[in-house]
């Protein structure tokens, strides 16, 4: 009987989860979230290790390490950036538009440099001599990012000038057309900041590799990415930037496999605010629009998620109206039922008979409907704004405060909080796919079933790079966007795959 | 009015809204302009009232797919390239820029320009949004001559047409967006400030930056300061997009959530968004502007990024008065995008 692993690290618990072979949960544990990751994520690990570790086919990790360390600006590299177009796009240099610390903490130095590809597939000559000039300049990085324009078309200049690199550095060096998607600003932000995240992943990741190596453990060790796939280390050790995001995802791919629903809204309830998010075609529906990641704009998407301020934790004030402040990991010692001062939605369920937790007879005749109206509002509104048809759809409640939420909710067909819905992201982890992402802009007058080809096939290559079993992947999506003012009919192409990992 | 560095946001938020669903995106002229700004202090925005008669405006654009703009933009040479040509065509200096489209990236990158070039910005530009055709001008309603036009890219190469008309304006800079890799910048209807006083759309750059202001109280703050009206509210279900003709032409759904559920929008789209249906009737036409903006932020959503699942406002706006007299209709009204008239007004429609 084999088994896998999947560990979710909270801002409040770091939850794993052991599952078997048939979905079934064969072990499962909460620890406190630590201040350095690393102690939380062994001990989650250590209580779900099963007797016979040769079992464990696969361990996969969900961090926030690499986003903490952006937004704490903390344990970052400095990066040189190598942009290949002047004089093209010399009008908004690299870094551009970034918050002046987070600059100061990674910029290395910047050049655009002579090149360039154009949209119909011309390419403007490099100038050996100038990089190498550059190259001399660069003091004090830790990585590389090379960027140029349309490089996820034709990506051989900046493959050219990264073996300049590499012969004259020995330094990292991270390719815009592996990290990001079309738009060159925020390829080249989401490469920069793949770039000096290359630290934080290689003790993240050799600090996974030594727990799992402890506990005897020969699994292949994967990582939870923003799109709620995963990727074997050796791929995130050089991007991850792509690990940034996995948390929401894990929790709405876990409230998928724990009820066998493709299509439902997921509602996860936590201490300080209610997340809803979707499920389409069994992965979470992404956000229509790139994101920032700690004050950069790229073109990542995230999974699209609305937050309103509905949690176990939300504050209610002195006339009995519910707020928007929450006291947030300090619910076990704040709010009346547990001792504390502090009345909070919590209480107001306890008082109304939804939830039993905590000392009753500390809010003794006392009630709060107008809280719970509120609180209920909210949250059946922010149902209502995730749907996209008409009609009523299934709910899926995960989440230690679901006990919060009323027996049915408006707008739902079926409310369903399946079991063990409270380590659903532990769960969306262990059971991850692998996925593969790729973007090209190509001509579709002549022969558009090859340049759909051309796309999926591109993006099966990095599914099996990322550790897919090459055999067993199936197309998520497929996006033809055309492209206006062109004398040929181009269209921009993205395509999608996902499939179970080769081990 | 002076237009600085700390305004440009705001501005380009505006400039988003004119856009109409097109115009180019504004983030990376935003961008540059902030640049240039910083680098140059505020730029002077003028009435073309406050110009002396015989001043030279330039009008200035960029011309091409947004998509290729977003890869590929400008070194910076683009805008003296234009200002050189024209000085060297007409003899004497020119005195300011104009934007040729205030709606999307094209209102915001002569920012960039006038601020490089130490020169005015008139408070104008000739369509008071954004049209897809470079003969959608209110110069061109008025019956003035686009000759001669200038063309810059990226690399110095320049170009100057004589085109007999608008529709031949359009011909010659399509072919050269080609021939320059699907973007090129351009100067047409080089005019003095006394004809500027006449045949462009005024206040757009002021309009621009109070609906920037506005969006600060939320999407329907637009409606203070340019009229019109709330269209729907809700989300999209559905997106279908075609290229027919060079153009990518598209059908957006919405449906109605919360106090307009129940309600559906069906939004026609030719790379800006052209007309709005519920049922078999028409509630909002162009020229008049269809407004799709992030229900959260208010930010405009271009016809390129709208995603099925987007929560969304969708608003109309009016046109400026050109557009609604029998030329400006013939030029720009629905039935030149192929859609059957007669058209109505927004305020009146629905």
């Amino acid at each position: 009987m084999s088994a896998r692993i999947g560990i979710d690290v909270g801002g409040t618990n770091t939850d794993a989860v052991l599952v078997g072979d048939g979905g079934a949960i064969l072990a499962r544990a909460k620890a406190p979230t630590t201040e350095d990751p690393a102690e939380g994520i062994a001990r989650a690990l250590a209580a779900v290790v099963p007797t016979d570790p040769s079992s464990v086919l696969s361990v996969a990790l969900g961090t926030t390490h690499a986003l903490n360390a952006l937004l704490r600006r903390r344990d970052l590299g400095r990066v040189a950036v190598l942009r290949v177009a002047a004089p093209a796009t010399r009008a908004i240099p690299p870094f551009a538009g970034w918050p002046a610390d987070l600059r100061a903490a990674v910029g290395a130095g910047a050049w655009v440099v002579r090149g360039g590809v154009e949209v119909d597939g011309r390419s403007h000559p490099i100038d050996r001599d100038e990089i190498l000039t550059v190259l001399d300049a660069v003091r004090g990085a830790d990585a590389v990012a090379i960027t140029g324009p349309f490089s996820l078309q034709d990506p051989s200049q900046e493959r050219e000038v990264a073996s300049l690199v590499r012969d004259a550095l020995d330094l990292p060096v991270s390719l815009g057309h592996e990290v990001g998607g079309l738009g060159l600003l925020e390829r080249e932000n989401a490469t920069i900041v793949n770039a000096a995240l290359g630290g934080v992943a290689t003790r993240v990741i050799d600090g996974f590799e030594r727990a799992l190596a402890g506990h005897g453990l020969a699994a292949t060790p994967f990582l939870s990415q923003n799109d709620g796939t995963m990727m074997g280390v050796g791929h995130a050790r050089s991007l991850p930037v792509r690990t940034i995001g996995g948390g929401p995802s894990n929790s709405i791919r876990g409230a998928a496999a724990l009820t066998g629903l493709a299509d439902a809204l997921v509602v996860d309830v936590g201490g300080t605010s209610t997340d809803v998010g979707a499920i389409a075609q069994g992965f979470p529906r992404e956000s229509a629009v790139g994101v920032e990641i700690g004050g950069v704009r790229t073109n990542f998407r995230m999974p699209d998620v609305l937050s309103v301020a509905a949690g176990g934790g939300t504050v209610i004030d002195g006339d009995g109206a519910l707020g928007l402040d929450s006291v947030g990991h300090r619910l076990t010692t704040a709010a009346l039922v547990f001792g504390g001062g502090t009345p909070t939605l919590s209480d107001a369920a306890v008082a109304a008979g939804r939830a039993t937790m905590g000392d009753p007879a500390a809010i003794e005749g006392r009630t709060w409907p107008a809280a719970l109206a509120t609180a209920d509002a909210r949250i059946a509104d922010a149902v209502d704004r995730m749907k996209l048809a008409r009609g009523d759809v299934p709910v899926v409640l995960v989440g230690g405060g679901s006990v919060l939420l009323p027996p049915g909710l408006p707008g739902a067909s079926d409310v369903v909080r399946p079991a063990d819905h409270d380590v659903a992201n532990a769960v969306g982890a262990a059971i991850g796919l692998v996925s593969g992402e790729a973007e090209h802009v190509a001509d579709v007058g002549t022969d558009r079933e090859a340049a759909i080809a051309a796309v999926t096939e591109d993006a099966r290559a990095r599914a099996a790079d990322a550790g897919a079993d090459p055999a067993q992947l199936d197309v998520v999506w497929i996006d033809e966007t055309p492209l206006a003012y062109m004398d040929r009919p181009l269209s921009r192409l993205r395509a999608k795959v996902a499939g179970p990992p080769a081990t | 009015m002076r237009l600085g560095a700390e305004d440009i946001a705001t501005y380009a938020r505006g400039c988003a809204i004119l856009g109409t669903g097109g115009g180019g995106d504004v983030a990376g002229p935003a961008l540059a302009a902030a640049i240039a700004l910083e680098r140059h202090g505020p730029v002077d925005v003028r009435s073309p009232d406050d110009l002396p008669d015989d001043a030279l405006v330039l009008p200035v654009a960029g011309w091409g797919a947004p998509t290729v703009g977003i890869e590929k933009f400008e070194s910076g040479e683009e805008g003296p390239a234009l200002r050189d040509a024209a000085e060297r065509r007409f003899g004497r200096h020119v005195d300011a820029l104009m934007a040729g489209e205030i709606g999307g990236g094209n209102g915001v990158q002569p920012v960039a320009w006038a601020a490089n070039m130490g020169l005015p910005l008139v408070d104008a530009d000739s369509m008071g949004r954004a049209f897809p055709e470079g003969d959608m001008t209110s110069m061109h309603v008025h019956g003035v001559d686009p000759a001669p036009a200038f063309f810059a890219d990226e690399r110095g190469n320049v170009v100057t047409a004589m085109p007999t008309d608008a529709a031949w304006l359009e011909r010659i800079a399509r072919h050269l967006v080609v021939a320059f890799g699907g973007t090129v910048a351009g100067a047409d209807h080089v005019m003095t400030a006394e004809r500027a006083r006449r045949v462009t759309v005024r206040g757009t750059v002021t309009l621009a930056l109070a609906i920037g202001r506005a969006l600060g109280d939320g999407v329907d703050g637009v409606l203070e300061v340019a009229g019109g009206r709330r269209l729907i509210g809700g989300t999209v279900v559905d997106v279908r997009r075609r290229t027919a003709g060079g153009f990518a032409r598209g059908v957006v759904l919405v449906d109605g959530t919360g106090p307009d559920a129940g309600r559906s929008v069906a939004i026609d789209v030719q790379n800006e968004n052209l007309r709005a249906r519920e049922g078999d009737r028409t509630v909002a036409a162009v020229p008049d502007l269809i407004v799709v903006a992030d229900e959260a932020t208010g930010d405009a959503i271009a016809t390129e990024r709208i995603r099925y699942g987007q929560r969304v406002v969708v608003l109309g706006l009016p046109c400026d008065p050109v557009w609604r007299t029998p030329r400006g209709l013939a030029i720009a009204g629905p039935e030149r995008f192929g859609y059957p008239g007669p058209y109505v007004p927004v305020e009146e429609g629905g």
